[in-house]
């Protein structure tokens, strides 16, 4: 197992499990309580988490980076182009069905704006490093 | 799709692995991934793993007829 096999794991699970608590977050407390109070700071503190577990988990594995070939180029390149689209996709679907919901009402909440913002980056992180991870399992 | 007998020549040329994955510049990982077929390397690669075996790479790699 090489340090960006490695790498693509931890990725996965750390933001994986940010990605799926901020969608339960949100359907639990709605558009009202999602951007509110203690909510804001629980998702915060999460966030914070995560980002940290992740920056500690990169400078630990730092001095291990090891080679970096032509296959790990391969499958870093073809992880990220793919998650590139899917993250793309997935913002595309979000708006334009905050767009078709809130279409007579001329207002949007900005609880979705919210979600959309963090939902972007945690999916970009967990998209790149599975499709990077079960590529480097197949090869 | 592209069949090889790396891993006879290889052992042949009584070389590991790693040994084989240090001459030719590329990871343990990536030697295991073409000897079980799972990746093709790129032309240059290739080449490089048959200067070093010192064998053609015709030898080393066919076209898998299907």
């Amino acid at each position: 197992m090489n340090i960006q096999f490695r790498r693509a794991k931890y990725t996965m699970f750390l933001f994986g499990f940010l990605f799926f608590f901020l969608i339960i977050d949100f359907a639990i407390s709605g558009t009202s309580g999602f951007y509110s109070g203690l909510n804001r700071l629980l998702t915060a503190f999460v966030i914070f988490v995560v980002l940290i577990s992740f920056f500690t988990m990169l400078y630990k594995t730092k001095k291990k980076d090891g080679v970096l070939d032509e296959r790990d180029t391969m499958i870093q390149q073809k992880g990220t182009s793919v998650a590139l689209l899917c993250t793309v996709f997935l913002v595309f679907l979000i708006s334009t069905s905050v767009y078709v919901i809130y279409e007579s009402s001329l207002v949007v909440p900005v609880s979705w704006l919210w979600f959309i913002a963090y939902i972007t980056f945690s999916f970009a992180y967990f998209s790149s490093s599975t499709l990077i991870y079960f590529m480097y399992r197949k090869m | 799709m592209l069949s090889n007998n790396l891993k006879i020549i290889r052992i042949t040329n009584e070389l590991t692995q790693e040994q084989l994955a240090d001459l030719v510049q590329c990871t343990r990982q990536t030697i295991h991934s073409i000897e079980k077929n799972r990746y093709n390397p790129s032309l240059e690669l290739g080449l490089k793993i048959a200067e070093v075996l010192d064998t053609d790479i015709n030898d080393i790699f066919q076209l898998k007829k299907e």
